[in-house]
């Protein structure tokens, strides 16, 4: 099976007045479909980089990125959106949820730019509150809501349009240990038992460890591999 | 000092911000001014000092230089007088009586009595021997000839009279830097009121203690006559005349209330807005050592900055926009010159400057009454 | 798009800004309307006190202002008879020899005020058609007819000056006989006198001025007279166009008004801008949040307008209703009349434009540069 991600020869460099600078050299990679990548590097290693890249948040200086296929590094900011839309969930360190919508009508926000019917959504959305555990929040606004809670709306709100691609940018890093270690879980739930590809940032070793396969970055090169044995996933 | 430039420094950081500010406080400001420097030129001229020595002598109950007809022939009459130093018939021909910006006055007067009745009238150009020599000749105010670009040689038509400049002149007497000075019997020809009617008097007397009696004095002699008159004081009558004008005037109080206020808030609003954003920057600096009153005093500075800055901007343009162009009030043929004062300008300044500290106290004490850990936790 | 509902709740998100650009926009709504409504009224009683239809003879020199003009009163009759076209009713000439004059007035309860005087006979409602009366009659001598909006201009109450009451011009009395309208005109503003009556008290042996009123007969009809008249020194100008030209003496003071109300008008919106960018600064992640989820910047700036719109057009609404309670209907009195403050189609339209400009331009700037920053650096930003 073809890999959902292929990132080939990929470059971004940048200017901040007279100095040239470059998150990302040259790197290649792939990344099949329903594998939980994790991302690590000290900072400006380039790994948020990376992830704004396969994410279409940000397009590279040169080189190509294929996301099931679709080389997603020439589109315009406008076919970028839309693709978005459609493809990616994005999971942020701070949530970033509307403060002054509830848990449900966050979650539903991604589903306003279909086609879908109120009923439609309503099933969808029902359907991620549910799978996240937090079928019973859903009236509740992000102030009513714990940390843990939070993160858990953002990754419904990230998973309610069906993408098939979850990028999370240090999704635990805001929480204690409790609350971190079931958001790895339910993340690796989403990869292993519901087939979507995950790619996360993380400084956390435990986070890491709960990904298939960990990449180290360093100066905007891929530096290690390591791959996480079966036995200590759950 | 140190926290005077750390103030400075720190209203560069959101340049926008503090630009929008300071232009608002530079519009408010200027409009303040420019009712202030309104207000001063009234008081100027309707105020009565212990130096004033001249009396005015109009027809009773009448206001319109038009329609206050006086016998030329009552200047004998109050030159016997004891007191009266000199008296000088003018006869007044106006444009417009109601209260405006484009006000067109002649005096006419007899040609050699008047440098003997003003002597601190200065002719800036042309020559007073011309004006004396020309029948048709007129000595124009400074400021008259600035608002109609004369100068000395320049033929003008106005109000159904035709002049020649002869001169121009200024003088520490207000009224008489935006008027025309011509020739008593060629304005009242070309004006056809006849020869042998004045619109009034003026009478210089020989000290302020004596401008009472000597007007009532006056006012006895001809009140059964057919033209009865009422004398006062130059600048009561002023102030009883030029109604409208000082209605208007008046008026325009309001709007430099309305100024202040608008002033007010627009800092207050951005050193509000200020405060917000730094609720963890200025936590910070707690922490670091700095105390509260000192915090407190940053964003004082801040706002006394603005307010400053924004100040000058508007004062000095207010000041320099009446000083460049002359502008003139006039109302029942008597005019005003809207002129910019130094007391206006560094009362201004000073205002702006105590709004700008006022409207931060509130956002002072906001950025310091919050408790630390608090602040530190945003 | 997002929902319309998202914009409504941002707005209550923080009360005190909301109240800020609610307050700000009546401010400036309500000054602009002011000022429209100042301009307007002072131009419509001078556009309508004069009728295209009459012409005025003047002394030379004296076109600017009735008030300073000498008319020798011969010169009615010769008018009347050497004028052809001159609109005749029933056998009497349309013509009105007339003295305008300015003086204090007394009322019966002490009140002494600059009032504006005429001294007319019946003839001059032949010529100004405007004038309707009210009750009363016609004043006789030692009487005068008062305009319904005279006691505007003495400020006191509409009662002082009622049919029977007196007036005093200087120590002659006068008793109203007369109440008459002349809407949207200065005339209305005015105490008419038995023009003999008037002539004696202010000891005037000529006329201000004569009023024709034309038939067939047109403006150069009327020239043509007062050059082979040349020895009455008259000067012929149509009513409206006299008007109109007193109106230009206002211009200046109109100049005023404007100028104050758009400085006070732009320290509301640099105030309001501050407070808008400070309140968009705030909101960059969401909205990168936002458009990472997918929706276009377009839509996000469409939400933000419909946001500053609601504010602006609350702030509006508000500044109508304080127009039409406080402004609507208020008569202000100037030198040659009164006129009346009105919110007339044209000024609400103005207001609206005015509030739809304020939310939607002035919500320009600061939007843009909510949306301005790449994601990447919006997401990171504080």
């Amino acid at each position: 099976m073809s890999p959902l991600i292929s990132i080939e020869s990929v470059t971004k460099t940048f200017s901040k007045g007279n100095t040239t600078i470059k998150p990302l050299v040259d790197l290649s990679l792939d990344v099949p479909r329903g594998e939980f990548l994790s991302l690590m590097g000290p900072s400006g290693s380039g790994k948020t980089t990376l992830l704004n890249l396969i994410a279409g948040i940000d397009s590279p200086t040169s080189g190509e990125i294929l996301i099931d296929g679709r080389d997603i590094a020439h589109l315009s900011r406008t076919e970028l959106t839309k693709w978005r839309s459609v493809h990616v969930g994005y999971i942020f360190q701070l949530y970033h949820l509307v403060p002054i919508l509830s848990a449900y009508e966050n979650i539903e926000l991604p589903l306003l730019l279909g086609k879908l019917s109120k009923a439609e959504r309503k099933e969808k959305i029902l359907a991620a509150l549910n799978l996240v555990g937090l079928g019973d929040r859903a009236d509740h606004r992000p102030s009513e809501l714990s940390g843990g809670q939070e993160q858990r709306v953002a990754i419904a709100r990230a998973i309610v349009h069906d993408p098939d691609l979850l990028v999370a940018d240090e999704p635990t890093g805001d929480l204690d240990r409790e609350s971190a270690d079931s958001i790895l879980t339910l993340l690796n739930t989403l990869a292993t038992k519901h087939a979507k590809t995950i790619v996360m940032v993380t400084h956390d070793p435990k986070a890491s460890a709960a990904a298939h396969r960990t990449l180290q970055l360093e100066k905007g090169r891929l530096v290690e591999e390591s791959r996480t044995p079966l036995s200590s996933l759950s | 000092m140190k926290i005077v430039i750390l103030a400075l420094k720190n209203l560069t950081r959101n340049r926008l911000r503090s630009i929008l500010t300071i232009l608002g406080v530079a519009a408010g400001m200027f409009l303040y001014a420019s009712v202030q420097t309104m207000q001063h030129s009234l008081s100027r001229a309707t105020k009565t000092s212990a130096a004033d020595t001249t009396l005015v002598v109009y027809r009773k109950n009448r206001f319109c230089p038009s329609t206050s007809r006086l016998p030329e022939h009552y200047l004998s009459t109050i030159e016997s007088m004891p007191g009266v130093r000199q008296v000088i018939p003018i006869q007044i021909a106006v444009n417009n009586c109601g209260a405006s910006l484009d006000v067109i006055t002649f005096r006419g007067v007899p040609p050699e009595t008047l440098k003997k009745y003003n002597p601190n009238i200065k002719v800036i150009a042309g020559s007073y021997d011309d004006f004396v020599k020309r029948s048709d000749g007129a000595l124009v105010g400074q400021h008259f000839a600035n608002r109609r670009g004369l100068s000395p040689g320049d033929k003008f038509e106005a109000v159904g009279v035709n002049v020649t400049v002869a001169g121009i002149i200024s003088s520490s007497s207000p009224q008489d830097e935006n008027v025309a000075y011509v020739h008593l019997p060629f304005l009242q020809q070309a004006s056809r009121v006849g020869l042998g009617v004045v619109t009034q008097f003026n009478v210089k007397v020989e000290s302020a203690d004596q401008l009472q009696p000597i007007a009532q004095q006056i006012d006895e002699t001809f009140k059964a006559d057919q033209q009865p008159t009422n004398t006062r004081p130059e600048k009561a009558f002023f102030a009883e005349t030029a109604k409208q004008m000082i209605e208007l005037i008046g008026f325009t109080r309001w709007l430099g209330l309305g100024a202040v206020f608008a002033v007010l808030g627009l800092v207050a609003n951005a050193v509000l807005l200020i405060v917000r954003g730094r609720v963890k920057e200025n936590a910070i600096f707690q922490t670091l050592g700095f105390s509260r009153l000192a915090i407190g005093f940053m964003v004082i500075t801040e706002g006394f900055l603005l307010g400053l800055i924004g100040g000058l901007i508007g004062v000095i343009g207010a000041t320099s926009f009446f000083h460049f162009k002359s502008f003139t009030l006039g109302n029942e043929g008597l005019t005003l010159a809207i002129s910019p004062s130094a007391s206006v300008t560094l009362s201004g300044i000073g205002m702006a400057i105590a709004l700008g500290v006022l409207s931060s106290l509130y956002p002072a004490w906001k950025a310091t009454s919050r408790p630390l850990v608090q602040s530190l936790n945003t | 798009m997002l929902p319309f509902s998202y914009a409504l709740r941002n707005l209550f998100r923080d009360p005190s800004r909301l109240l800020q650009t609610v307050g700000g926009s009546a401010v400036v709504v309500v000054l602009l309307i002011a000022a429209v409504a100042l301009n307007q009224g002072m131009d419509s009683v001078l556009s309508s006190s004069g009728s295209s239809e009459n012409v005025i003879l003047l002394g030379k020199g004296s076109e600017e202002s009735i008030e300073r003009s000498e008319v020798g009163i011969d010169a009615e009759s010769a008018a009347a008879t050497s004028i052809p076209g001159l609109k005749e009713v029933l056998g009497v000439t349309a013509i009105s020899g007339e003295i305008t004059y300015q003086a204090p007035i007394r009322t019966a309860s002490g009140v002494e005020e600059q009032a504006l005087l005429r001294g007319v006979f019946e003839t001059a409602l032949l010529v100004h058609d405007t004038v309707r009366l009210m009750e009363g009659s016609f004043p006789g001598p030692g009487e005068v007819m008062v305009g319904h909006l005279a006691h505007r201009i003495l400020g006191v109450a509409q009662e002082d000056l009622a049919i029977g009451k007196s007036l005093y011009f200087g120590e002659s009395e006068i008793t109203i006989s007369g109440r008459f309208t002349a809407p949207g005109t200065v005339l209305e503003s005015e105490i008419w006198f038995d023009r003999n009556d008037l002539a004696s008290l202010t000891q005037r042996d000529s006329l201000s001025s004569i009023t024709l009123r034309l038939a067939e007969g047109d403006i150069d009809d009327v020239e043509l007279f007062t050059f082979q008249r040349n020895d009455l020194e008259l000067a012929s100008i149509r009513e409206d166009l006299y008007y109109q030209k007193l109106g230009l003496f206002y211009e200046p003071i109109k100049i005023m008004t404007w100028v104050t109300a758009a400085l006070v008008a732009a320290g509301a919106i640099f105030g309001g801008l501050n407070t808008l960018y400070a309140a968009f600064a705030a909101r960059i992640k969401e909205m990168a949040t936002l458009q990472s989820i997918g929706y276009t910047r377009t839509a996000l700036f469409i939400s933000l307008i419909q946001e500053s719109l609601l504010a602006t057009l609350s702030g509006t609404l508000i500044a109508f209703i304080a127009a039409w309670l406080f402004l609507d209907g208020q008569t202000v009195p100037f030198s040659v009349g009164t006129f009346t403050l009105t919110l007339t189609p044209g000024v609400i339209f103005t207001g609206l434009i005015t509030g739809i400009f304020l939310g939607s331009l002035g919500t320009l700037p600061p939007a843009i540069r909510c949306l301005l920053p790449t994601l990447p650096k919006a997401l990171r930003s504080h």
